[in-house]
């Protein structure tokens, strides 16, 4: 039920926030040089013991996409965020993730990522503050064990320490495609392994979450383990992971036009948009440079959409979407950038996100005809999510004014969003920009 | 069952409930009315707070805007204090103020500038005197208070809105719309409804019986309820269905009323078409209120259980529950904290009451905030115009009366807009003596005019139009013509509506018509004027309108009138004006009305008292009577002595494009005819000098150049399709001034006030000035009101902006594809009024104005209830009365500094917005 | 001949884009500018887009194409820009830029004052982008960047009046039936890609005619001809034919200036003009040619039934429009295409002016001499007289409710997501399982 709560109005102690944020801009440079300067180092590896990162093109992408789109993310709403300490642990995580080389590494850092949400339940129920998290830590539990059990596979032929690309084709027998499916599938969210998600909302906070996303695994496992052997792997197993991440973005648009609660709805939205970005990966090679470009404007945008609704939920007690708040008479400047990455995000012509659907639907229709139909059906499902949460949000006069304070953003908070923006229709008008220099 | 004169039994319940309903008229047949006027028996303010609960719509301005009005000095300190001795006359709750130690205007001074805002629980307090802080903290440590709204609560409408965002609106609303819109409908659509005969009830149930089978669960219930209502009639289905739902009887008026408040616009034109079917645009279906009530009662209780189902609520808790906020101990801290700030109050002064006290002194208080300081403002608002008024008028030197050289004596209407270019016309040639008259001219007509023969009331509504007149074509062989081509067009006109709206007959309009409606298209957008032009040409071609007259002699009842009852109408208006004997060779009746396009709300701007329509009939139909030589005969011998020489022209002022036309100048004797053409000269001058004063507030920035841009302008404005403002109406009016021209001539009144002229001297016992005021203030303060409404709330008292409107059954407007029926005036058309009640100036003795207003109910009810403001100018003493306190106080008027201008044309260039009174020549 | 029609595609992306920066960089123009500056643009484009007609007419309306680079090359997969000056696509742009023009003036005076007019005039100078590319598109997928401009312009504009409930809630009604539709139009573009490499309609066509279709590797009949129904499916939302004609009637919320250019001109017509364009594709599959017809009469019969019940001015001109455009598909589909595009251009501008003058509706009858007080005005009923009076009444009830087309919508949405909303409920008692799981091994003992 609606009441109007009184909104609490604490100071935020920013001594971490400040270090948080320079840490993250450093390393956003750092890989931004890497990226485009890449043909010299492009085949630095950092091997320890069993540990090997590798700096390449991917990665660096990866890593550059983390951090840019978290400080953008967090710079502007630092003042409404209370971010904890346990942040640069998350950080680690998926840089360690992003970096990983070979399957230890991978492994470590993937528990160490996965794990920090995990024993935050558990400290939950023990002292029974919060009631979920039970299958968020079941289905970790199984991924963790098809991981370890994976590795022990590829230890026992020498190539746990191996850096995945030497990796040779004969290594991925049934066996391993199906443990590489879970793992894949579990970490990415998709559907038959995906109901975790829906206890990280409300229990972690949104910048922790998109951590989590951002690094990217399922993504990341894809393209360096299973990518360059594609070819040789039965088809069988290729329509599987196809058809299920199309389902999947569809089975999360469907959730999210039927969810009231205005935290899981963005979270959902910004699911079923990343879902998309495997069945681009398994099409063919425009498909390929369609999900790379996806990747990238996910991010960006869909990390900006969700600082923005954290600093709409720290202003107003608007809890369930049931009706229209109308807060464009409040936030104008807000609901129009909200509106403009929205745009951006579900492929309004002249927004990034059309050039992605182009690329991605056309290449993913070269392979399966019928499949691309269903990749069709989950973008208009997700164009018909946002028009759906913007006008509850922005649009529309509620009967019962919650108490809104007018506190509209600042010119300054909006610059870095501005930014964004600009990024993503200059992508949208000359995609040719970029897509020259995407290459593996 | 109780016996009809029980106040409780059903039938005095709904004849009750029928006075309360919004009493618009069909757009066709739209007049000005005070939307509550059934509340005059009430006092302004009581009448304006129970109409705000019932119409859900604030009742006066917001706060901030009478604010920003001091901040510009347009309220200055004088005016609130005399303000607060005007309302504190009626509204005396002096019992809070004594606890405090005020005298009661002291503490409504302090009350309208205090921010109390202790209810609104996140108000983050500066507390800057802490000592005081502690001490209210600890008066108020442990007390509570809830601020319950005395009323219970039956409709379970707001709870499922409240707590389950269950809109009632958007569920069942489309449904009851479509039905009642598609049963009132007048022509508009092309399948007439098939059951207008049967009635609406057997409507509803049959149009029940096939939609459950495709409806929502709630029109399963609706189904169900009516299988076991079969056979009942209206009255038992509401009267069990309200005692099923166990509402006391006492509940049901204001349960039923907030239900028909719901669609306020539909329930009111049932009820208007039940009660006056002769208003409908066409013919009135046969529908009775009490069908409305009960489909609209069944609908609600079938949701109602269908929710309480889904959300398994038990209904009995929420029919009849309280809404109770309560104040916890810090929030009355907090108030008690920003009373002693805001009332400048020594802080001993709560130690002497002990808490509980306190507590009842914070609540009389909050709700003494939430009622009076809202209309304090209003108050002092108000109360800064008729200063600047009265003193305009007092320390205007009148100058004596020259009958000397009148060239020629006109007979405007009392219209404000009027006033300006009477004004002007004084100002161009001082010869012409103007005068402010009745526009329907005392004619209580239905009028038939040649091109169609709806009999029209050209009337005022309160009086019953009974005779009949027509126009008729002089010779009878073009006339032939002219009607057949005319009714051909019509016929035509009617069949292409419906033609190019159906499918095989709709597919061969659209390919003969569609390429050639660019044309017109194109015309009327891009050069509305030489459209125009362009229209009258083809017409007179094709049907040259032939010359007509009025028919206006008594064949048989109730056709024409007799010549004694010609020369009694004429005689009561020629004595209105003070024309008894000096008559000028011309005498010119000038009728008014406006011309706009596309503007469902054009009937708003014509003349009120000629119940919106054009007064060019009347005008033409007096000439006749006043030229006919054996009126003038009967005239004498009742003191009117009309000299054989003068001559009466009948004439049109059309208000929107500031022309003028005349009427049967073929009559006019032939030496006449130079002297009138100079006159006409004069006319059209001044004509040119008013569209320039008009267009100071249009924003296109080349009208404001010159009167020739201004005329040009103001003429393309009325034929322009996409103009929403063609003019300003009666925007800003506020003032009625009774008595001769002497009193205001050469005073700009800023197109504010009506002109009613009254010659006291020649009207001993007051048998004329009762006619004066009977015609001009009932019509002045009903024009009044509704601007006021309008103006205060547009989107609950008015319909809202023009843009979205949509016609519906020819009766009125929705917004968007279906809504509530829109009642009142569009924003475009009060954006400049200010919401100020009228405040009447008589120049009579005070005897005569008191023996009218008291023996005549309506007027009575008006004056005592505070809904006009009148003052009196007693000539013989000299002296100035205000009507305060139920009775007529003599009082003296300061005079304030008045600017001082050549011309008319002068003082419009110079200060458009400041104030609106100064004296010219 | 390139500049002409060039102009009318850079003139008004120009346009917009120096809107789009000025609202950023908080310049306010004021009404006068922009009323101005509109007025000058829709003279330029009137004349130019009128010359262009005058040219094609001059060397005797054949094609004249014009290709650039494409504006997205990977690999083999790329996104040609390719344009086409004919017959069809000048006089559209002609009628695009002359009612549009009309519109501007009209709005000068219509929303004077008015604080959203900024955003009405960006609206359509996107929309007059978005019909600009659909004129002379040559491929599948430019036509869709302008089909989805002008579908997002025409929910934005429904939603003019924001602040009051309705008017969003009937937005959001569009919003779902464009979507729905503009599938279609994504889909027929990937497969042509796929099956026929090109999405260009000439190439299609001429690839259709080849004698050697089957050899060179494209795909069967069958895909092709799905090619063309989703093209159809694309083209059903954009002229509110069945199932997709509750939203129109609804969408009248905007101002009239706003719902007179859309549902009854520019975007409307938008779904005739798609099928005229893909004309000669059809010729190869009467099947669709079929389907064309049969959807074009039923949505006509549908519609100008519902419409004879309506009495309120704007939903009954929406019906009458519905039931105009379905004859047009009917033409369409029995092969008269020069006669659909006159009757477009007639429908459009009959509709725009009715639209335009619908406020004074009550006058004309009032001023009419033959409407009578106290009787009913008699209205000639064509076909309605053969039915006995008990299914009159039946037909007009079902009618009225518009034969319960939102009832049918609701219970097919409700019944494909049933599996999903089953699942749901599925989902979250496993989630308690879960969670009761884990405490039950956390739990301190």
């Amino acid at each position: 039920m609606t009441h109007s709560q009184s909104i609490p109005d604490y100071t935020v102690n920013t001594k971490w926030q400040d270090i948080f944020l320079v840490v993250l801009g450093f390393l956003g440079i750092f890989f931004l040089t890497l990226f485009f300067f890449n043909h010299e180092f492009s085949h630095l590896i950092m091997s320890g013991p069993h540990i090997e990162f590798s700096f390449n093109k991917f990665s660096s992408f990866l890593g550059l996409v983390f951090c840019l789109s978290l400080f953008i993310g967090i710079f502007p709403v630092r003042k409404e965020n209370e971010i904890s300490k346990t942040f640069i642990f998350y950080i680690l995580g998926g840089l360690g993730i992003i970096l990983a080389n070979n399957l230890i590494t991978f492994l470590l850092f993937w528990t160490f990522q996965r794990s920090l949400p995990g024993f935050r339940f558990i400290h939950g129920i023990r002292n029974g503050s919060t009631s979920g998290g039970g299958t968020y830590l079941v289905q970790h539990f199984i991924t963790f064990a098809c991981l370890v059990v994976l590795t022990v596979l590829a230890s026992r032929s020498g190539y746990a320490s191996l850096s995945f690309s030497q990796i040779p084709a004969s290594f991925f027998t049934w066996p391993v495609l199906i443990l590489s499916f879970i793992i894949i599938f579990e970490s990415h969210g998709i559907f038959p392994f995906h109901s975790w998600i829906h206890d990280l909302v409300g229990n972690i906070n949104w910048y922790k979450i998109s951590t989590i996303f951002l690094a990217r695994a399922g993504v990341l496992l894809f393209v360096k383990l299973i990518m360059p052997t594609i070819d040789q792997d039965p088809d069988l197993f290729k329509l599987v992971l196809l058809s299920l991440s199309i389902f999947s973005s569809i089975y999360w648009s469907v959730r999210g036009i039927f969810e009231t609660n205005v935290a899981k709805i963005t979270t959902y939205f910004y699911v079923a948009q990343s879902s998309l970005i495997l069945s681009g990966l398994l099409a063919d090679r425009a498909a390929a440079h369609g999900s790379y470009l996806q990747i990238l404007v996910i991010s960006l945008s869909g990390t900006a959409l969700w600082s923005l609704m954290s600093y709409i939920q720290r202003h107003t007690s608007i809890k369930r979407l049931n009706q229209f708040y109308g807060l464009a008479q409040f936030y104008p400047k807000l609901a129009t950038l909200f509106c403009l990455f929205g745009f951006s995000m579900i492929g309004t012509p002249l927004g990034a996100a059309f050039v992605v659907e182009d690329l991605v639907i056309n290449g993913l229709l070269d392979q399966q005809p019928f499949l691309g139909l269903g990749h069709i059906l989950a973008t208009c499902l997700n164009g018909i999510l946002f028009f759906l949460i913007f006008s509850k949000l922005f649009l529309g006069q509620t009967a019962y004014p919650q108490k809104i304070k007018n506190l509209d953003m600042s010119l300054g908070q909006m610059i870095p969003y501005v930014l964004i923006l600009f990024v993503m229709f200059l992508i949208g008008i000359f995609p040719s920009l970029f897509l020259r220099n995407i290459t593996w | 069952m109780l016996d009809v004169h029980n106040t409780l039994s059903f039938p005095a319940i709904l004849t009750r409930i029928r006075n309360k309903l919004p009493i618009q008229n069909p757009l066709h047949g739209f007049v000005h009315n005070n939307i509550l006027m059934m509340f005059e028996d009430k006092e302004f303010h009581d009448a304006l707070s129970v109409a705000g609960q019932l119409y859900r719509a604030k009742s006066y301005w917001d706060l901030e805007q009478y604010k920003i009005k001091f901040h510009e000095n347009k309220i200055s300190e004088k005016d609130i204090t005399d303000g607060i001795d005007q309302y504190s006359l009626h509204y005396h709750d002096s019992a809070c103020a004594q606890k405090l130690g005020l005298s009661l205007k002291d503490f409504y001074h302090r009350l309208m500038f205090s921010q109390l805002a202790f209810n609104d629980d996140d108000v983050q307090p500066e507390i800057k005197d802490g000592t005081l802080w502690a001490q209210c903290a600890e008066k108020m440590s442990g007390q509570a208070l809830d601020l319950s709204l005395d009323k219970k609560k039956y409709r379970a409408k707001e709870y499922w809105e409240k707590y389950y965002n269950e809109s009632l609106a958007s569920t069942t609303h489309p449904y009851i719309i479509n039905l009642i819109s598609s049963f009132l409908d007048q022509g508009q659509s092309f399948w007439a409804n098939p059951y207008l005969k049967s009635g609406f009830w057997t409507y509803f149930c049959e149009d029940l019986e096939i939609v459950r089978k495709f409806g929502s669960d709630w029109q399963k219930n609706l189904g169900k309820k009516l299988d076991f209502f079969k056979g009942y009639s209206t009255e038992q289905i509401i009267e069990s269905e309200l005692t099923r739902m166990n509402i006391p009887r006492e509940a049901w008026e204001d349960f039923i009323l907030d239900l028909l408040f719901d669609l306020k616009g539909w329930s009111g034109m049932v009820n208007k078409l039940e009660v006056e079917p002769w208003q409908a645009t066409v013919k009135a279906p046969n529908i009775k209120l009490v069908d409305f009530i009960a489909a609209l009662l069944l609908i609600e209780s079938s949701l109602d259980e269908y929710h309480a189902l889904n959300h398994s609520t038990d209904l009995a808790m929420i029919y009849g529950r309280e809404e109770i906020t309560t104040l916890r101990s810090f929030q009355l801290t907090l108030a008690l904290y920003q009373i002693t700030n805001d009332f400048k109050l020594p802080h001993s002064w709560m130690n002497k009451l002990e808490s509980g006290e306190i507590v009842t002194i914070v609540k009389n208080i909050e709700s003494a905030e939430r009622e009076h300081v809202i209309r304090l403002w209003h108050e002092a608002f108000e109360n800064h115009f008729y200063r600047e008024a009265l003193s305009a008028i007092v320390s205007h030197d009148r100058g004596q009366l020259d009958v000397s050289n009148t060239v020629a004596q006109i007979l405007f209407c009392i219209d404000d807009r009027e006033e300006s270019i009477r004004r002007h016309v004084e100002e161009i040639n001082p010869a012409l003596k103007t005068f402010g008259v009745v526009g329907f001219f005392g004619l209580d007509m239905k009028f038939s005019s040649i091109k169609h023969k709806r009999l029209i009331a050209q009337c005022p509504p309160v009086i019953e139009a009974n005779r009949i007149v027509r126009e008729v074509a002089k010779d009878s062989v073009n006339a032939q013509r002219f009607l057949k081509i005319n009714s051909f067009i019509g016929g035509s006109d009617l069949s292409l509506y419906y033609m190019s709206r159906t499918l095989f007959r709709g597919f061969f309009s659209t390919i003969i018509l569609g390429l050639l409606s660019i044309v017109p298209m194109f015309l009327q957008v891009f050069f509305p004027k030489q459209n125009k032009s362009f229209k009258l040409k083809v017409s007179q071609l094709i049907s040259p309108v032939p010359a007509t007259e009025m028919d206006i002699d008594q064949i048989q009842e109730g056709q024409g009138y007799t010549k004694l009852e010609m020369t009694k109408i004429v005689e009561s208006i020629l004595s209105m004006c003070g024309l008894k004997t000096e008559f000028s060779k011309l005498v010119l009746l000038m009728g008014h009305g406006s011309s706009s396009t596309n503007n469902p709300f054009k009937q708003a701007y014509g003349c009120g008292a000629c119940g919106g329509n054009a007064g060019i009939s009347n005008s033409r139909v007096f000439a006749k009577m006043a030229n006919d030589p054996e009126v003038r005969v009967h005239l004498k011998d009742v003191g009117i002595f009309i000299p054989k020489e003068t001559y009466f022209a009948s004439g049109f002022h059309d208000t929107c494009t500031d022309e003028m036309h005349f009427f049967d100048l073929e009559l006019m004797p032939s030496e006449y005819v130079e002297e009138f053409n100079r006159i006409k000269i004069d006319l059209n001058k001044a004509c040119m000098l008013n569209a320039f004063e008009r267009c100071q507030r249009f924003s296109s920035p080349e009208a404001k150049e010159s009167p020739e841009k201004a005329i040009i302008h103001v003429r393309e404005r009325a034929e322009d399709l996409a103009q929403p403002r063609p003019e300003y109406g009666h925007s800003n009016n506020a003032l009625a001034v009774v008595g001769l021209r002497h009193m205001t001539k050469g005073l700009f009144l800023n197109r504010r006030s009506f002109l009613l002229t009254y010659d006291w001297k020649i009207d001993p016992e007051g048998e004329i000035l009762k006619q004066v005021i009977l015609g001009g203030i009932p019509v002045a303060v009903n024009i009044n009101m509704d601007y006021y409404f309008s103006c205060v709330d547009n989107d609950h008292y008015g319909c809202g902006s023009k843009l979205p409107l949509n016609l519906t059954s020819l009766l009125g407007v929705m917004t968007g594809s279906s809504s509530d029926l829109r009642i009142g005036l569009a924003r475009q058309m009060v954006e400049i009024h200010e919401p100020i009640r009228n405040m009447t100036i008589v120049e009579a003795p005070l005897e005569r104005v008191k023996k009218i207003f008291d023996n005549h109910g309506r007027l009575k009810n008006i004056l005592y209830n505070h809904w006009m403001r009148l003052c009196v100018f007693d000539p013989e003493s000299n002296t100035w009365y205000l009507f305060k306190e139920h009775e007529f106080q003599k009082f003296e008027v300061e005079k304030l500094a008045i600017k001082y201008f050549k011309t008319s044309k002068e003082r419009v260039i110079k200060s458009v917005t400041e104030d609106d009174f100064s004296e010219i020549g | 001949m390139e500049y002409l029609y060039l102009n009318l595609l850079v003139l008004p992306f120009v346009w917009m884009c120096f809107l789009g920066i000025t609202f950023f960089f908080r310049i306010k123009l004021t009404e006068n500018f922009l009323s101005e500056s509109v007025k000058w643009i829709s003279l330029i484009m009137s004349s130019l887009s009128l010359s262009l007609v005058i040219t094609v007419i001059i060397n005797r309306s054949q094609h004249i194409f014009f290709d650039y680079p494409a504006w997205i090359t990977i690999g083999e997969y790329l996104f040609q820009s390719r344009f086409v000056v004919d017959i069809l696509g000048s006089t559209y742009a002609l009628l695009t830029s002359l009612l549009i023009g009309i519109i501007f003036r009209f709005s000068r005076n219509y929303l004077h004052k008015e604080e959203g007019y900024f955003r009405f005039i960006f609206l359509l100078s996107t929309l007059m982008f978005g019909l600009m590319i659909i004129c002379f598109a040559r491929t599948l997928d430019l036509i869709f960047v302008g089909w989805e401009l002008v579908g997002t312009t025409s929910v934005l504009l429904i939603g003019y009046f924001y602040i009051q409930v309705q008017p969003v809630r009937h937005s959001l009604k569009a919003v779902v039936s464009y979507r729905l539709c503009d599938m279609g139009i994504l889909a027929a573009g990937a497969w042509a890609h796929h099956y026929m490499h090109t999405t260009d309609f000439y190439e299609l066509h001429e690839l259709l005619s080849s004698p050697h279709l089957h050899d060179s590797g494209h795909g069967g009949t069958l895909a092709l001809a799905f090619v063309g129904f989703f093209v159809i499916w694309g083209a059903l939302a954009k002229s509110a034919q069945l199932p997709f004609s509750s939203w129109l009637p609804a969408a009248m919320e905007g101002p009239t200036p706003s719902s007179a250019i859309f549902y009854g001109a520019l975007s409307i017509h938008l779904g005739p003009f798609l099928l005229l364009r893909f004309y000669d594709y059809f010729t190869h599959f009467p099947l669709l040619l079929w389907i064309i017809g049969i959807i074009g009469f039923t949505s006509a019969i549908y519609a100008s039934a519902v419409g004879r019940t309506r009495s309120d001015t704007k939903t009954m001109l929406a019906y009458a429009t519905i039931s105009q455009v379905g004859i047009i598909w009917v033409e369409i589909s029995l092969g008269f295409t020069q006669f659909a595009l006159f009757h477009v251009l007639t429908h459009a501008s009959l509709r725009t002016w009715q639209f335009l003058r619908s406020a004074s509706i009550i006058q004309d009858f009032v001023e009419n001499p033959v409407v009578q007080q106290h009787e009913i005005i008699h209205r000639n009923i064509s076909f309605e007289k053969y039915f006995s009076e008990k299914i009159r009444k039946k037909i007009f009830i079902h009618a009225l409710h518009g034969f319960h087309l939102d009832y049918l919508t609701q219970k097919t949405i409700s019944f494909l997501t049933w599996p999903l909303r089953a699942y749901f409920i599925f989902e979250k008692r496993w989630l308690d399982l879960n969670n009761g799981l884990v405490k039950f091994l956390f739990k301190k003992r």
